[in-house]
């Protein structure tokens, strides 16, 4: 008992409390260049300032052809980006960010 | 040597005595010593014989008794004082009696019991009895009280009375002692050729008005002494007496006096040392219960300490153990643990990434994570002759296997100038 009622303190004093924490949801699903991948995988890790939760991912080479010619299309009306025309892998990324509030 | 303290009353040819110490003197009655006594007596007009009865033990008196009076010896009611009996074939028994008349007997018990103090009663034969068993001789031996006109004479051995009688002269004069002296030999000598045995011994003893030690004829195959004599003052004159040595040989509990004489008798004695040894006890129970109360105290003192320490204990049970709601952080805890030790999604692309040789291709990837662990399923083609391509599967596993990944399922096909390969790997977190 002594040691369960030390842990709890020692957790509420590191702030280590559930509703103390917020989670942000992270579900991707869509083609994406390596370039891009990459960028995205560098981002879901642990940090000092938040965890990141990993649940699923899912890379594919084989693209379907209309996601892929919808990814065209898209791209090709997009003014912002006319590099992202090329895209290298369909990814299915679900996770979430655990961030402590302050 | 001890000096022996016990007082006597010695009943013989009808004079009445009163032995204490070295002092003998004679008195009227029983009465006249004061306290408790042995008294030791010839009972007059008792017989003392020894018989071969034909019947079993159990009945040897009642026969003894039918016997004396059909020879006419007593004309009235006679009593049996038996000294000694042996069955001596299937219905033959040896005795060795005392007989008096029936009111004789009577007269002594009233006697002892109205008496005050307690008196134990002997026959005076009892006393010869016990010389002779005292002297244990293995071979037989007779033992002869003379006193006044009589000489009481008893012959046996340790385990066998073959004679008992008193052989009687007229008068004191010298001439009619020698003459009792004769007869007395001439009875022993009789016993040997009846029993067809030889007395070694003839112990005498002696009484104040003894006659000298009798001459012992050569012709007399058995030798002649006198029991070890004891000086005593009577009437102001010194006599040295073996009768009196030889009452010491008597136990008590062998009197006849009635048991509750003896009881009584003994219990006096010993109530001195009775007293001493109640008192030694009472103190010893005194001791022990004083240690006893000690020992009760000390316990009770631990039982009241053990009492309160229950009754602590008890309170404590009874207390609600307060509820401490931990499990939602320790699993929160648990989590971010979890998520801590989680390799990334990048981590383990990179360890694909490597493990990868040139000429693999990997199509699909999935990777599923859940609290203790993670699963990763790959799917891929190699484009390389079949020899190069499963090469490099096997290194992809290997590589991937001393990182810690765990080869859950693994799948090889091959078109020779192209394969095709699908592996599970397991990953604890």
């Amino acid at each position: 008992m002594v040691r369960v009622d030390r842990f709890i303190n020692r957790a509420r004093s590191l702030g280590l409390e559930k509703d103390k924490w917020a989670y942000y949801d992270v579900n991707i699903q869509e083609p994406v260049s390596f370039q891009e991948a990459e960028k995205i995988l560098r981002q879901t890790t642990n940090s000092s300032s938040y965890y990141f939760k990993p649940a699923t991912l899912h890379v594919t080479t084989k693209i379907e052809p209309d996601k892929k010619a919808t990814q065209k299309k898209q791209s090709a009306t997009s003014a912002d980006s006319p590099e992202t025309k090329e895209r290298d892998i369909l990814l299915t990324l679900r996770g979430g960010f655990l961030v402590k509030q302050k | 040597m001890v000096k022996d303290t016990r007082k006597y009353a010695i009943e013989i040819d009808g004079i009445l005595y009163y032995l204490s110490r070295n002092k003998l003197e004679q008195i009227v009655e029983l009465n006249d010593i004061e306290g408790d006594k042995w008294f030791i007596s010839d009972m007059q007009e008792a017989i003392t014989r020894t018989m071969t009865i034909e019947a079993p033990v159990r009945y040897a008196e009642v026969m003894v008794r039918k016997k004396l009076q059909e020879s006419g010896e007593f004309a009235e009611p006679v009593s049996i004082i038996t000294h000694w009996k042996k069955k001596k074939g299937r219905n033959t028994t040896d005795i060795f009696f005392t007989a008096l008349p029936t009111r004789l007997f009577y007269r002594y018990s009233e006697q002892i019991k109205e008496h005050e103090d307690s008196v134990i009663l002997f026959p005076l034969f009892s006393s010869l009895y016990y010389v002779l068993k005292h002297m244990r001789p293995r071979n037989p031996g007779a033992i002869v009280f003379q006193h006044s006109r009589f000489a009481d004479v008893i012959i046996g051995t340790k385990k066998r009375i073959y004679y008992a009688n008193r052989c009687v002269a007229f008068d004191t004069s010298d001439e009619q002692i020698s003459t009792l002296w004769s007869t007395v030999k001439a009875e022993i000598k009789t016993i040997e050729s009846e029993n067809r045995i030889k007395i070694e011994k003839v112990c005498f003893l002696n009484w104040i008005d003894s006659g000298v030690e009798p001459e012992w004829d050569e012709d007399m195959e058995s030798k002649f002494y006198s029991f070890e004599e004891e000086a005593i003052s009577f009437n102001e004159k010194e006599y040295h007496l073996s009768f009196l040595p030889a009452l010491k040989m008597l136990s008590g509990v062998k009197g006849i006096s009635p048991r509750t004489e003896k009881t009584l008798y003994y219990t006096q004695k010993w109530a001195p040392y009775l007293n001493a040894l109640f008192l030694f006890a009472s103190l010893l129970l005194l001791g022990g219960f004083f240690w006893y109360n000690q020992k009760v105290d000390l316990l009770q003192k631990d039982l009241v300490a053990l009492e309160g320490k229950k009754v602590s204990i008890q309170m404590r049970a009874t207390q609600k153990i307060p509820h401490i709601d931990y499990k939602e952080t320790f699993s929160f805890v648990k989590d971010l643990a979890s998520y801590q030790r989680a390799p990334s999604y990048k981590e383990v692309v990179n360890d694909i990434s490597a493990a990868l040789s040139s000429d693999m291709k990997v199509d699909i990837l999935k990777m599923d994570y859940s609290r203790n662990g993670m699963m990763i399923e790959i799917l891929g083609k190699v484009k390389a002759p079949f020899g190069m391509a499963y090469k490099g599967y096997q290194i992809f596993i290997k590589t991937l296997t001393k990182k810690g990944y765990i080869v859950k399922e693994s799948r090889f096909n091959t078109e020779i100038s192209n394969s095709e390969f699908f592996i599970t790997f397991t990953k604890r977190i």
